[in-house]
Protein backbone atom coordinates (compact mmCIF):
# COMPACT_ATOMS: atom_id res chain seq x y z
CA UNK A 1 0.00 0.00 0.00
CA UNK A 2 1.02 3.51 -0.31
CA UNK A 3 2.12 4.63 2.90
CA UNK A 4 -0.64 7.15 4.06
CA UNK A 5 0.15 11.02 4.27
CA UNK A 6 1.41 12.09 7.53
CA UNK A 7 3.39 9.16 8.25
CA UNK A 8 7.61 9.80 8.36
CA UNK A 9 9.38 7.51 6.34
CA UNK A 10 12.99 7.19 7.14
CA UNK A 11 13.73 5.96 3.73
CA UNK A 12 12.08 7.03 0.58
CA UNK A 13 10.15 5.21 -2.02
CA UNK A 14 9.13 3.24 0.71
CA UNK A 15 6.12 1.00 0.66
CA UNK A 16 3.75 -0.67 3.81
CA UNK A 17 3.39 -4.19 3.29
CA UNK A 18 0.19 -4.96 4.76
CA UNK A 19 0.18 -7.94 7.57
CA UNK A 20 -3.61 -7.20 8.62
CA UNK A 21 -6.76 -6.10 6.96
CA UNK A 22 -7.74 -2.37 6.69
CA UNK A 23 -11.01 -0.90 6.08
CA UNK A 24 -12.29 -0.55 2.28
CA UNK A 25 -9.91 -4.01 1.45
CA UNK A 26 -11.77 -6.36 -0.85
CA UNK A 27 -11.23 -9.18 1.59
CA UNK A 28 -11.84 -7.18 4.55
CA UNK A 29 -15.24 -8.53 5.54
CA UNK A 30 -13.88 -12.03 4.61
CA UNK A 31 -10.82 -11.92 6.95
CA UNK A 32 -13.40 -10.15 9.67
CA UNK A 33 -15.65 -13.03 9.52
CA UNK A 34 -12.81 -16.11 9.48
CA UNK A 35 -11.48 -14.09 12.71
CA UNK A 36 -15.14 -13.94 14.70
CA UNK A 37 -16.02 -17.79 13.43
CA UNK A 38 -12.65 -19.21 14.59
CA UNK A 39 -12.82 -17.02 17.84
CA UNK A 40 -16.63 -18.47 18.14
CA UNK A 41 -15.38 -22.19 17.93
CA UNK A 42 -12.33 -21.92 19.65
CA UNK A 43 -15.36 -20.83 22.55
CA UNK A 44 -17.00 -24.33 21.92
CA UNK A 45 -19.44 -23.06 19.72
CA UNK A 46 -20.80 -24.79 16.30
CA UNK A 47 -21.10 -22.86 13.20
CA UNK A 48 -24.62 -24.12 11.77
CA UNK A 49 -24.52 -25.83 8.03
CA UNK A 50 -28.18 -24.51 7.46
CA UNK A 51 -27.15 -20.66 8.19
CA UNK A 52 -23.43 -20.37 8.28
CA UNK A 53 -23.68 -17.44 10.52
CA UNK A 54 -25.26 -19.19 13.54
CA UNK A 55 -23.05 -20.14 16.12
CA UNK A 56 -24.96 -22.65 18.54
CA UNK A 57 -23.63 -23.84 21.83
CA UNK A 58 -25.24 -26.87 23.60
CA UNK A 59 -24.95 -27.97 27.36
CA UNK A 60 -27.14 -30.45 29.09
CA UNK A 61 -28.74 -27.78 30.71
CA UNK A 62 -27.73 -24.28 28.73
CA UNK A 63 -28.81 -23.60 25.52
CA UNK A 64 -27.19 -20.53 23.75
CA UNK A 65 -27.84 -19.07 20.25
CA UNK A 66 -25.40 -16.43 18.17
CA UNK A 67 -26.45 -15.16 15.23
CA UNK A 68 -23.66 -12.37 13.65
CA UNK A 69 -24.21 -9.95 10.94
CA UNK A 70 -21.29 -8.73 10.23
CA UNK A 71 -20.47 -6.96 13.39
CA UNK A 72 -24.45 -6.75 14.92
CA UNK A 73 -24.33 -10.25 16.90
CA UNK A 74 -27.75 -11.43 18.54
CA UNK A 75 -27.26 -13.60 21.81
CA UNK A 76 -30.30 -15.66 22.68
CA UNK A 77 -30.36 -18.61 25.18
CA UNK A 78 -31.81 -19.41 28.72
CA UNK A 79 -28.73 -18.93 30.70
CA UNK A 80 -27.74 -15.58 31.45
CA UNK A 81 -24.10 -16.78 32.81
CA UNK A 82 -23.68 -17.62 29.28
CA UNK A 83 -24.84 -15.14 27.76
CA UNK A 84 -22.96 -12.60 30.03
CA UNK A 85 -19.59 -14.88 29.77
CA UNK A 86 -19.50 -14.89 25.72
CA UNK A 87 -20.58 -11.21 25.75
CA UNK A 88 -16.96 -10.34 28.15
CA UNK A 89 -15.22 -12.58 25.53
CA UNK A 90 -15.98 -10.86 22.35
CA UNK A 91 -15.87 -7.35 24.08
CA UNK A 92 -12.17 -8.54 25.21
CA UNK A 93 -11.01 -9.76 22.06
CA UNK A 94 -13.03 -7.58 19.59
CA UNK A 95 -13.94 -4.59 21.59
CA UNK A 96 -17.13 -5.40 20.93
CA UNK A 97 -19.98 -2.73 22.67
CA UNK A 98 -23.13 -4.30 24.49
CA UNK A 99 -25.74 -2.37 23.97
CA UNK A 100 -27.93 -4.98 26.58
CA UNK A 101 -31.35 -6.46 25.78
CA UNK A 102 -32.02 -6.59 22.13
CA UNK A 103 -34.29 -3.28 21.40
CA UNK A 104 -32.76 -2.74 17.72
CA UNK A 105 -31.28 -4.37 15.05
CA UNK A 106 -30.59 -4.05 11.54
CA UNK A 107 -32.93 -0.82 11.75
CA UNK A 108 -35.62 -3.53 12.87
CA UNK A 109 -37.67 -2.05 16.24
CA UNK A 110 -37.80 -4.99 18.91
CA UNK A 111 -40.32 -4.89 21.48
CA UNK A 112 -40.67 -7.39 24.01
CA UNK A 113 -44.13 -8.09 26.79
CA UNK A 114 -44.99 -11.48 28.32
CA UNK A 115 -47.59 -12.42 25.43
CA UNK A 116 -44.43 -12.28 22.81
CA UNK A 117 -42.19 -10.36 20.61
CA UNK A 118 -43.22 -7.31 18.33
CA UNK A 119 -40.98 -6.37 15.60
CA UNK A 120 -41.68 -3.66 13.24
CA UNK A 121 -39.89 -0.68 11.40
CA UNK A 122 -41.53 2.24 12.00
CA UNK A 123 -38.20 4.64 11.63
CA UNK A 124 -36.99 3.11 8.51
CA UNK A 125 -40.74 3.79 6.88
CA UNK A 126 -40.79 7.13 8.49
CA UNK A 127 -37.39 7.87 7.00
CA UNK A 128 -38.76 6.88 3.27
CA UNK A 129 -41.50 8.86 3.94
CA UNK A 130 -39.85 11.87 4.57
CA UNK A 131 -36.97 11.49 1.75
CA UNK A 132 -39.97 11.15 -0.73
CA UNK A 133 -41.69 13.98 0.71
CA UNK A 134 -44.80 11.74 1.30
CA UNK A 135 -45.51 12.55 4.94
CA UNK A 136 -48.11 15.02 4.40
CA UNK A 137 -49.55 12.49 1.82
CA UNK A 138 -53.07 10.90 2.08
CA UNK A 139 -52.91 8.00 3.74
CA UNK A 140 -54.82 4.42 1.59
CA UNK A 141 -55.98 1.18 2.79
CA UNK A 142 -54.14 -1.08 0.25
CA UNK A 143 -50.80 -0.65 -1.51
CA UNK A 144 -51.94 -1.67 -4.61
CA UNK A 145 -53.79 0.40 -7.87
CA UNK A 146 -56.63 -1.86 -8.93
CA UNK A 147 -55.65 -1.41 -12.84
CA UNK A 148 -52.57 -3.31 -13.14
CA UNK A 149 -52.68 -3.00 -17.22
CA UNK A 150 -51.14 0.11 -16.82
CA UNK A 151 -47.68 -1.16 -15.41
CA UNK A 152 -47.27 -3.02 -18.83
CA UNK A 153 -47.98 0.26 -21.10
CA UNK A 154 -44.74 1.30 -22.95
CA UNK A 155 -44.81 4.51 -22.64
CA UNK A 156 -44.36 7.93 -20.40
CA UNK A 157 -40.70 6.73 -19.42
CA UNK A 158 -39.62 8.54 -16.58
CA UNK A 159 -36.23 10.74 -17.38
CA UNK A 160 -34.08 9.87 -14.43
CA UNK A 161 -35.20 6.51 -13.37
CA UNK A 162 -32.02 6.36 -10.27
CA UNK A 163 -34.58 7.14 -7.81
CA UNK A 164 -37.41 4.80 -8.81
CA UNK A 165 -34.44 2.22 -8.37
CA UNK A 166 -33.03 3.58 -5.20
CA UNK A 167 -36.67 3.45 -3.47
CA UNK A 168 -38.02 0.06 -4.37
CA UNK A 169 -34.64 -1.22 -3.07
CA UNK A 170 -35.86 0.80 0.34
CA UNK A 171 -39.24 -0.65 -0.03
CA UNK A 172 -37.48 -4.22 -0.49
CA UNK A 173 -35.79 -3.77 3.04
CA UNK A 174 -39.14 -2.45 4.64
CA UNK A 175 -40.41 -5.98 3.59
CA UNK A 176 -38.52 -7.50 5.77
CA UNK A 177 -41.01 -7.01 8.75
CA UNK A 178 -44.37 -6.27 5.80
CA UNK A 179 -45.57 -9.57 4.56
CA UNK A 180 -48.01 -7.25 3.15
CA UNK A 181 -46.17 -4.96 1.10
CA UNK A 182 -44.46 -8.17 0.10
CA UNK A 183 -46.13 -8.63 -3.29
CA UNK A 184 -46.99 -5.02 -4.91
CA UNK A 185 -43.17 -4.38 -4.73
CA UNK A 186 -41.89 -7.41 -5.87
CA UNK A 187 -43.62 -6.50 -8.77
CA UNK A 188 -42.81 -3.18 -8.99
CA UNK A 189 -39.05 -4.34 -8.61
CA UNK A 190 -39.76 -6.13 -12.11
CA UNK A 191 -39.32 -2.47 -13.84
CA UNK A 192 -36.06 -1.25 -12.45
CA UNK A 193 -34.64 -1.31 -15.59
CA UNK A 194 -37.07 0.78 -17.88
CA UNK A 195 -39.55 2.46 -14.71
CA UNK A 196 -42.49 4.44 -16.51
CA UNK A 197 -44.44 7.07 -14.92
CA UNK A 198 -47.12 4.23 -13.97
CA UNK A 199 -44.96 2.49 -12.19
CA UNK A 200 -44.08 5.68 -9.95
CA UNK A 201 -47.75 6.33 -9.22
CA UNK A 202 -48.05 2.41 -8.41
CA UNK A 203 -44.97 3.40 -5.68
CA UNK A 204 -46.40 6.70 -4.38
CA UNK A 205 -49.79 4.22 -4.06
CA UNK A 206 -47.47 2.09 -1.92
CA UNK A 207 -46.33 4.98 0.36
CA UNK A 208 -49.53 6.07 1.17
CA UNK A 209 -49.98 2.91 2.33
CA UNK A 210 -47.29 3.20 4.58
CA UNK A 211 -48.60 5.87 5.51
CA UNK A 212 -51.49 4.54 6.93
CA UNK A 213 -49.25 1.67 8.45
CA UNK A 214 -46.51 2.93 9.97
CA UNK A 215 -45.84 0.67 13.34
CA UNK A 216 -47.28 -2.10 11.20
CA UNK A 217 -45.44 -5.35 12.33
CA UNK A 218 -44.86 -8.74 12.96
CA UNK A 219 -46.54 -10.32 16.35
CA UNK A 220 -44.26 -13.52 17.35
CA UNK A 221 -46.51 -15.00 19.99
CA UNK A 222 -45.32 -16.62 23.44
CA UNK A 223 -48.10 -19.21 23.25
CA UNK A 224 -47.36 -20.31 19.71
CA UNK A 225 -47.22 -24.32 19.15
CA UNK A 226 -44.14 -25.55 17.74
CA UNK A 227 -45.10 -26.82 14.35
CA UNK A 228 -44.64 -25.77 10.75
CA UNK A 229 -47.62 -24.58 8.58
CA UNK A 230 -46.97 -23.49 5.42
CA UNK A 231 -49.37 -22.08 2.26
CA UNK A 232 -48.63 -22.07 -1.41
CA UNK A 233 -50.01 -20.69 -4.12
CA UNK A 234 -49.60 -19.07 -7.27
CA UNK A 235 -51.07 -17.09 -10.22
CA UNK A 236 -50.54 -18.51 -13.62
CA UNK A 237 -48.96 -15.84 -16.03
CA UNK A 238 -49.21 -12.98 -13.91
CA UNK A 239 -46.76 -11.14 -16.96
CA UNK A 240 -48.45 -10.76 -20.02
CA UNK A 241 -45.29 -10.24 -21.68
CA UNK A 242 -43.23 -12.84 -20.37
CA UNK A 243 -46.57 -15.07 -20.11
CA UNK A 244 -44.56 -16.61 -16.78
CA UNK A 245 -46.25 -17.23 -13.18
CA UNK A 246 -45.55 -16.61 -10.31
CA UNK A 247 -45.61 -18.31 -6.86
CA UNK A 248 -46.52 -17.41 -3.44
CA UNK A 249 -45.90 -19.03 -0.53
CA UNK A 250 -45.86 -18.32 3.63
CA UNK A 251 -44.70 -20.02 6.17
CA UNK A 252 -45.62 -20.11 9.95
CA UNK A 253 -44.13 -21.64 12.94
CA UNK A 254 -47.05 -22.26 14.39
CA UNK A 255 -49.18 -19.29 14.75
CA UNK A 256 -46.06 -17.18 14.03
CA UNK A 257 -45.48 -15.88 10.60
CA UNK A 258 -41.38 -16.45 9.51
CA UNK A 259 -40.95 -16.48 6.24
CA UNK A 260 -42.83 -15.60 2.77
CA UNK A 261 -42.15 -14.99 -0.29
CA UNK A 262 -43.49 -13.89 -3.82
CA UNK A 263 -41.25 -14.44 -6.90
CA UNK A 264 -41.69 -14.89 -10.79
CA UNK A 265 -41.42 -18.48 -11.87
CA UNK A 266 -38.38 -19.14 -14.04
CA UNK A 267 -40.20 -21.22 -16.62
CA UNK A 268 -42.85 -20.83 -18.47
CA UNK A 269 -46.41 -23.31 -17.02
CA UNK A 270 -48.52 -24.66 -19.76
CA UNK A 271 -51.23 -24.52 -17.34
CA UNK A 272 -52.31 -23.19 -13.74
CA UNK A 273 -51.96 -26.26 -12.08
CA UNK A 274 -48.37 -26.65 -13.63
CA UNK A 275 -47.58 -23.27 -12.19
CA UNK A 276 -49.84 -24.65 -9.10
CA UNK A 277 -47.07 -27.74 -8.38
CA UNK A 278 -43.88 -25.50 -9.10
CA UNK A 279 -44.97 -23.25 -6.51
CA UNK A 280 -45.37 -26.54 -4.00
CA UNK A 281 -42.07 -27.85 -5.06
CA UNK A 282 -40.61 -24.58 -4.14
CA UNK A 283 -42.21 -24.31 -0.79
CA UNK A 284 -41.37 -27.84 -0.08
CA UNK A 285 -37.72 -26.65 -0.11
CA UNK A 286 -38.01 -23.89 1.96
CA UNK A 287 -40.23 -26.18 4.61
CA UNK A 288 -37.20 -28.72 4.68
CA UNK A 289 -34.44 -25.58 5.05
CA UNK A 290 -36.39 -24.83 7.99
CA UNK A 291 -36.59 -28.19 9.40
CA UNK A 292 -33.15 -28.08 9.02
CA UNK A 293 -32.93 -24.89 11.05
CA UNK A 294 -35.02 -26.10 13.74
CA UNK A 295 -32.75 -29.50 14.26
CA UNK A 296 -29.79 -26.92 14.67
CA UNK A 297 -31.65 -25.47 17.62
CA UNK A 298 -32.29 -28.54 18.57
CA UNK A 299 -36.26 -27.93 18.58
CA UNK A 300 -38.24 -30.69 18.12
CA UNK A 301 -41.43 -29.76 16.20
CA UNK A 302 -44.48 -30.85 17.85
CA UNK A 303 -46.11 -32.72 14.59
CA UNK A 304 -45.46 -33.38 10.73
CA UNK A 305 -45.56 -30.09 8.79
CA UNK A 306 -48.19 -29.55 6.77
CA UNK A 307 -48.52 -27.89 3.45
CA UNK A 308 -52.17 -26.29 2.37
CA UNK A 309 -52.91 -25.83 -1.33
CA UNK A 310 -55.73 -24.43 -3.15
CA UNK A 311 -55.68 -26.48 -6.63
CA UNK A 312 -57.51 -29.95 -6.93
CA UNK A 313 -55.12 -30.75 -9.83
CA UNK A 314 -51.98 -29.96 -8.39
CA UNK A 315 -52.92 -32.24 -4.91
CA UNK A 316 -53.31 -34.69 -7.15
CA UNK A 317 -50.52 -35.04 -9.14
CA UNK A 318 -48.63 -35.05 -6.11
CA UNK A 319 -50.42 -37.98 -4.51
CA UNK A 320 -50.68 -40.48 -7.23
CA UNK A 321 -48.08 -41.47 -9.77
CA UNK A 322 -50.06 -41.24 -12.65
CA UNK A 323 -48.40 -40.92 -15.92
CA UNK A 324 -50.34 -37.71 -17.08
CA UNK A 325 -50.35 -36.99 -20.49
CA UNK A 326 -50.06 -33.36 -19.74
CA UNK A 327 -47.40 -33.59 -16.77
CA UNK A 328 -44.92 -35.42 -18.32
CA UNK A 329 -42.49 -32.66 -19.53
CA UNK A 330 -42.75 -30.93 -15.24
CA UNK A 331 -39.07 -31.12 -14.13
CA UNK A 332 -38.47 -34.08 -11.87
CA UNK A 333 -37.43 -31.84 -9.35
CA UNK A 334 -40.84 -30.75 -8.69
CA UNK A 335 -40.97 -34.37 -7.86
CA UNK A 336 -39.75 -33.88 -4.87
CA UNK A 337 -43.35 -33.08 -3.21
CA UNK A 338 -44.58 -36.34 -4.24
CA UNK A 339 -41.40 -37.86 -2.70
CA UNK A 340 -42.10 -36.12 0.62
CA UNK A 341 -45.30 -37.49 0.93
CA UNK A 342 -44.51 -40.94 0.27
CA UNK A 343 -41.48 -40.76 3.15
CA UNK A 344 -44.27 -39.53 5.26
CA UNK A 345 -42.61 -36.43 6.38
CA UNK A 346 -45.35 -34.01 4.68
CA UNK A 347 -49.32 -33.69 4.78
CA UNK A 348 -50.25 -31.74 1.73
CA UNK A 349 -53.93 -30.85 2.75
CA UNK A 350 -56.38 -28.72 0.79
CA UNK A 351 -58.02 -25.83 1.86
CA UNK A 352 -61.17 -23.44 0.32
CA UNK A 353 -59.59 -20.25 -1.62
CA UNK A 354 -61.03 -18.00 0.36
CA UNK A 355 -58.76 -18.76 3.88
CA UNK A 356 -55.62 -19.38 1.05
CA UNK A 357 -53.06 -16.75 3.15
CA UNK A 358 -50.70 -17.21 0.45
CA UNK A 359 -53.22 -15.54 -1.88
CA UNK A 360 -51.37 -12.05 -1.06
CA UNK A 361 -48.03 -12.78 -2.23
CA UNK A 362 -49.30 -13.54 -5.89
CA UNK A 363 -52.82 -11.61 -6.45
CA UNK A 364 -54.45 -8.23 -5.76
CA UNK A 365 -57.47 -9.05 -3.48
CA UNK A 366 -60.45 -6.95 -2.74
CA UNK A 367 -59.66 -4.72 0.27
CA UNK A 368 -62.01 -6.23 2.54
CA UNK A 369 -60.21 -9.69 1.62
CA UNK A 370 -56.76 -8.27 2.05
CA UNK A 371 -57.36 -6.74 5.25
CA UNK A 372 -58.89 -10.21 6.77
CA UNK A 373 -55.51 -11.98 5.16
CA UNK A 374 -53.56 -9.10 6.74
CA UNK A 375 -54.91 -9.44 10.53
CA UNK A 376 -54.70 -13.78 10.07
CA UNK A 377 -50.96 -13.37 8.88
CA UNK A 378 -50.38 -12.00 12.41
CA UNK A 379 -49.11 -8.50 11.65
CA UNK A 380 -50.13 -5.98 14.57
CA UNK A 381 -49.87 -2.20 15.07
CA UNK A 382 -49.08 -1.44 18.02
CA UNK A 383 -49.48 2.56 17.93
CA UNK A 384 -52.54 2.09 16.89
CA UNK A 385 -55.32 2.79 18.85
CA UNK A 386 -57.34 -0.73 19.31
CA UNK B 1 -45.89 19.49 8.24
CA UNK B 2 -41.87 19.02 9.34
CA UNK B 3 -40.41 22.43 10.91
CA UNK B 4 -37.58 22.89 13.06
CA UNK B 5 -39.91 24.71 16.05
CA UNK B 6 -41.65 20.86 16.45
CA UNK B 7 -38.44 19.96 17.40
CA UNK B 8 -37.27 19.85 21.54
CA UNK B 9 -34.41 21.76 22.26
CA UNK B 10 -31.83 18.87 22.92
CA UNK B 11 -32.69 17.42 19.78
CA UNK B 12 -32.49 21.30 17.66
CA UNK B 13 -28.95 21.18 19.02
CA UNK B 14 -28.25 18.34 17.85
CA UNK B 15 -29.60 18.78 14.76
CA UNK B 16 -28.37 21.69 14.09
CA UNK B 17 -24.41 20.67 15.13
CA UNK B 18 -24.48 17.66 12.66
CA UNK B 19 -25.36 20.10 9.86
CA UNK B 20 -23.05 22.84 10.72
CA UNK B 21 -19.99 21.37 11.57
CA UNK B 22 -17.62 21.18 8.77
CA UNK B 23 -15.58 17.65 7.83
CA UNK B 24 -12.53 17.98 6.01
CA UNK B 25 -12.59 16.11 2.79
CA UNK B 26 -9.02 15.82 2.04
CA UNK B 27 -5.37 15.59 3.74
CA UNK B 28 -4.45 19.33 2.46
CA UNK B 29 -7.38 20.38 4.08
CA UNK B 30 -6.99 18.72 7.55
CA UNK B 31 -3.18 19.40 8.15
CA UNK B 32 -3.84 22.75 8.46
CA UNK B 33 -6.26 22.12 11.88
CA UNK B 34 -4.35 20.66 14.93
CA UNK B 35 -7.38 18.61 15.86
CA UNK B 36 -7.32 16.52 12.99
CA UNK B 37 -3.61 16.02 12.52
CA UNK B 38 -4.01 15.04 16.22
CA UNK B 39 -6.66 12.36 15.61
CA UNK B 40 -4.45 10.97 12.45
CA UNK B 41 -1.58 10.86 14.56
CA UNK B 42 -3.42 8.72 16.98
CA UNK B 43 -5.35 6.38 14.47
CA UNK B 44 -1.36 5.84 12.99
CA UNK B 45 -0.07 4.79 16.06
CA UNK B 46 -2.70 2.76 16.60
CA UNK B 47 -2.25 1.17 13.27
CA UNK B 48 1.36 0.79 14.05
CA UNK B 49 0.77 -0.82 17.64
CA UNK B 50 -1.25 -3.81 16.06
CA UNK B 51 1.50 -4.10 13.44
CA UNK B 52 -1.02 -3.68 10.69
CA UNK B 53 2.25 -3.11 8.22
CA UNK B 54 5.78 -3.37 8.02
CA UNK B 55 7.88 -0.74 5.43
CA UNK B 56 9.42 -2.54 2.87
CA UNK B 57 10.90 -1.70 -0.85
CA UNK B 58 8.10 -1.97 -3.14
CA UNK B 59 8.92 -5.29 -5.97
CA UNK B 60 9.38 -4.54 -9.22
CA UNK B 61 6.31 -4.50 -11.41
CA UNK B 62 3.97 -4.23 -8.50
CA UNK B 63 1.26 -1.80 -8.54
CA UNK B 64 0.85 -0.24 -4.67
CA UNK B 65 -3.00 0.19 -3.40
CA UNK B 66 -3.90 3.61 -2.91
CA UNK B 67 -5.26 4.72 0.39
CA UNK B 68 -7.10 7.72 1.48
CA UNK B 69 -8.32 9.77 5.45
CA UNK B 70 -12.32 9.98 5.99
CA UNK B 71 -12.82 12.54 8.58
CA UNK B 72 -15.75 12.20 11.07
CA UNK B 73 -16.76 14.60 13.88
CA UNK B 74 -18.61 12.10 16.41
CA UNK B 75 -21.46 13.59 18.26
CA UNK B 76 -22.50 13.14 21.89
CA UNK B 77 -26.65 13.13 22.38
CA UNK B 78 -26.48 17.19 23.63
CA UNK B 79 -25.17 18.23 20.37
CA UNK B 80 -21.83 18.91 21.59
CA UNK B 81 -18.36 17.15 19.89
CA UNK B 82 -17.34 14.12 21.34
CA UNK B 83 -14.22 13.58 19.56
CA UNK B 84 -12.32 13.97 16.13
CA UNK B 85 -11.78 10.75 14.24
CA UNK B 86 -9.67 10.12 11.73
CA UNK B 87 -9.91 7.19 9.75
CA UNK B 88 -7.45 5.79 7.30
CA UNK B 89 -8.98 3.43 4.49
CA UNK B 90 -7.66 1.62 1.54
CA UNK B 91 -8.95 2.23 -2.22
CA UNK B 92 -10.29 -1.15 -2.31
CA UNK B 93 -11.46 -0.64 -6.11
CA UNK B 94 -7.92 0.09 -7.07
CA UNK B 95 -7.47 -3.95 -6.11
CA UNK B 96 -8.15 -6.51 -9.13
CA UNK B 97 -9.36 -9.80 -8.28
CA UNK B 98 -6.82 -12.73 -8.90
CA UNK B 99 -3.93 -10.78 -8.26
CA UNK B 100 -4.61 -8.38 -5.13
CA UNK B 101 -7.22 -11.29 -3.99
CA UNK B 102 -9.39 -14.61 -4.57
CA UNK B 103 -12.69 -15.07 -2.40
CA UNK B 104 -14.46 -11.88 -1.18
CA UNK B 105 -17.96 -13.85 0.32
CA UNK B 106 -18.61 -13.05 3.84
CA UNK B 107 -21.87 -15.12 5.00
CA UNK B 108 -24.15 -12.62 6.38
CA UNK B 109 -27.34 -13.52 8.93
CA UNK B 110 -30.65 -14.31 6.52
CA UNK B 111 -33.04 -12.18 8.08
CA UNK B 112 -35.96 -15.67 7.61
CA UNK B 113 -32.91 -17.09 10.45
CA UNK B 114 -33.21 -13.62 12.53
CA UNK B 115 -36.88 -13.83 12.45
CA UNK B 116 -36.91 -17.36 13.12
CA UNK B 117 -34.55 -17.27 16.07
CA UNK B 118 -36.59 -14.54 17.68
CA UNK B 119 -39.79 -16.53 17.56
CA UNK B 120 -38.29 -19.14 19.34
CA UNK B 121 -37.23 -16.87 22.07
CA UNK B 122 -40.93 -15.81 22.21
CA UNK B 123 -42.00 -19.49 22.68
CA UNK B 124 -38.95 -20.70 24.76
CA UNK B 125 -38.95 -17.72 27.16
CA UNK B 126 -34.89 -17.35 26.22
CA UNK B 127 -33.04 -13.89 27.33
CA UNK B 128 -32.02 -11.90 24.09
CA UNK B 129 -28.99 -9.65 23.61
Amino acid sequence: MEPPPGLNLPKKGQVCRLTKSLYGLKQASRQWFDKLSSFLISAHYTQSNSDHSLFIKKTPTNFTALLVYVDDIILAGNSMEEIEHIKGLLHSTFKIKNLGELKYFLGIEVARSKKGIHLCQRKYALDILEETGMLGSKPCSTPFLSDTKSLYKTENYLSNPSSYRRLIGKLLYLTNTRPDLCFSVNLLSQFMQSPTNYHYRALQHILRYIKSSLSQGLFFAADSPLQIKAFSDSDWATCPITRRSTTGFCIFLGSTLIYWKSKKQQTISRSSTEAEYRALATTVCEMQWLSYLLQDFHIQPSATVTLYCDNKSAKHIAHNQSFHERTKHIDLDCHVVRKKIQANLLHLLPIRSEEQLAYIFTKFPHRVQFRSIVSKLGLVNIHHPA
Amino acid sequence: MLSYDSLSAKHLRYTLAISTNNEPSTYAEAKTNPEWTKAMEKEIKALQDNHTWFLTQLPPGKTPIGCKWVYKIKHKADGSIKRYKARLVAKGYTQQEGIDYLDTFSPVAKLTTVRLLLSLAATQNWFLH
